[in-house]
């Protein structure tokens, strides 16, 4: 089955559609292979990308394989080289929709008990965790710009086609986006500067 | 107080993080499984064994299926070996070694807890530092993967003598940790095999075959990855056979999870 060189490559996902809509089609053998070739190549975008949204391992490859399922119901609309805009939207979607359903809160929203230092942060868990924390803070259009072009390189077009959103806000919204990282950073960074000031002082008053 | 460039690097540090993570060889694997994805390297056909040979993955009597047994194998038992190089990706990242993590499911599940090194947690540099993109080694941002020929060339090898003599001075721990990776691999991915010729089967309308299949997955792999998976194709094919009662059975520890397995297992009894 070829792609239809019409139609959008926007994520659509229609009021209709029941949402855990999660039967994958009886897919020919073409189409099969075709989304056996979607899979391979995007499997790991969509998955970070629902990790980045704030779901947790177990509920990220869930929503990893919903995604895939929609695709395979739409593999007559998805043009080819728009094929990851397609799937990149339809992750972000899914995990807004997750995250409503189950009142998911992102991931460490509330700030932990002991914020790590940055000195501290020795692994890429850790940075990632702290990464989602303050993801998990940002408005959720800035989030979806900053985690499409940032962590996974979409290009602006592919954005405005992923969220269906025009080219300008795509820079706009990155560039806040980008602002708003860093300040919350900023912000991040003196916490943990000033804890250290304060645990130092009390080990002065306590020896 | 940092100034802006610490902050800047910072800011790169946490994405870089966030770029390499990938998801576990066994989410993969069961992702492949639910959606009947076909590794990459098999030409994507439907597996045509008989199941004749469904004792190993590549004991399959079809050329097709043994060809894409032995690359899935190949693939699989090596996934933690290698990592996708990034064609064509606007961001490459090959992703340093960290822990996995976790994919356990939560005490619901029908399925075995997973051991803490899967397969995909492997470090990539460990053994062959200049492999090839793996076509299921867990994959960069949009990437397609490449190499698909050059799977055969990194199969792991297979046990000699020489490895289990007592004689033989135990391997060191990382090239110990890369064999269990390996024969992690090579389970996965017999069985994914395994479980894509049942559904083929059950695909052409044979649901008693699907069953017998299934059967053989099940005495092949007691504890396998993807229980989860053959339990909802048993129940599908149980369905297909008007065998409701059991479809019920076996699905009663499903249908109560409130994941996407207990929707397919719902909605598979609704048929």
């Amino acid at each position: 089955m070829r792609p239809q060189r019409t139609g959008s490559a926007a994520p659509i996902e229609r009021a209709d559609e029941p949402p855990s809509a999660d039967e994958v089609p009886t897919l020919d053998e073409p189409a099969r292979r075709r989304l056996a070739d979607l899979f391979h190549a995007h499997y790991d975008v969509v998955y970070r990308i629902l990790r980045r949204f704030g779901l947790d391992t177990v509920r990220a490859e869930d929503g990893a394989q919903q995604v895939f399922v929609i695709a395979a119901r739409r593999l007559d609309q998805i043009i080819e080289d728009r094929a990851r805009a397609f799937l990149t939207g339809t992750a972000v979607n899914v995990a807004r929709r997750v995250r409503r359903e189950r009142a998911l809160q992102a991931i460490g929203s509330e700030p932990p008990a002991n914020d790590p230092a940055v000195d501290e942060l020795v692994d890429h868990k850790q940075r990632r965790e702290l990464l989602d924390r303050i993801l998990g803070e940002m408005e959720d259009d800035l989030r979806a710009v900053l985690v499409l072009a940032e962590i996974e390189g979409l290009a602006k077009r592919e954005i405005a086609d992923a969220l269906d959103i025009p080219e300008g806000t795509v820079a706009s919204r990155l560039r806040r986006a980008k602002e708003d990282l860093h300040a919350r950073l900023r912000r991040h960074q003196a916490r943990v500067a000033q804890r250290s000031v304060e645990a130092a002082g009390g080990q002065d008053e306590h020896p | 107080m940092s100034t802006p460039d610490h902050v800047d690097v910072l800011a790169e540090e946490l994405l870089e993080a966030a770029r390499s993570e990938a998801p576990s060889a066994e989410a993969r694997a069961r992702a492949m499984a639910s959606l009947g994805v076909t590794p990459p390297g098999g030409g994507g056909g439907t597996p045509q064994g008989d199941g004749s040979g469904a004792a190993t993955a590549t004991g399959g009597t079809g050329v097709g299926l043994k060809g894409a047994a032995i690359v899935t194998l190949a693939g699989l038992a090596a996934l933690a070996l290698w990592r996708v190089s990034s064609v064509g990706a606007p961001v490459a990242t090959p992703a340093p070694h960290e822990p996995p993590t976790s994919t356990a499911r939560g005490p619901e599940t029908v399925e075995p807890a997973l051991a803490p090194s899967s397969a995909a947690s492997l470090s990539p540099g460990a053994q062959e530092p200049a492999a090839p993109a793996s076509p299921l080694a867990s994959a960069s941002a949009g990437v397609r993967p490449a190499g698909e020929a050059s799977s055969h060339a990194h199969r792991p090898r297979a046990p000699t003598v020489a490895d289990t003599a007592p004689h033989v001075v135990a391997p060191p721990p990382a090239a110990a940790s890369a064999s269990s990776d390996a024969r992690r691999g090579d389970d996965l991915a017999a069985e994914l095999a395994e479980l894509e010729r049942a559904r083929a089967r059950l695909r052409t309308g044979d649901a008693t075959g699907a069953l017998s299949l299934l059967d053989a997955h099940a005495a092949h792999h007691p504890k396998g990855v993807l229980s989860t998976e053959a339990t909802l194709l048993r129940v599908e094919a149980l369905v297909a056979a008007g065998r409701m009662d059991e479809a019920k059975r076996v699905a009663g520890p499903l249908v109560d999870r409130r994941d996407l397995t207990g929707e397919r297992a719902r909605r598979l009894l609704a048929r």
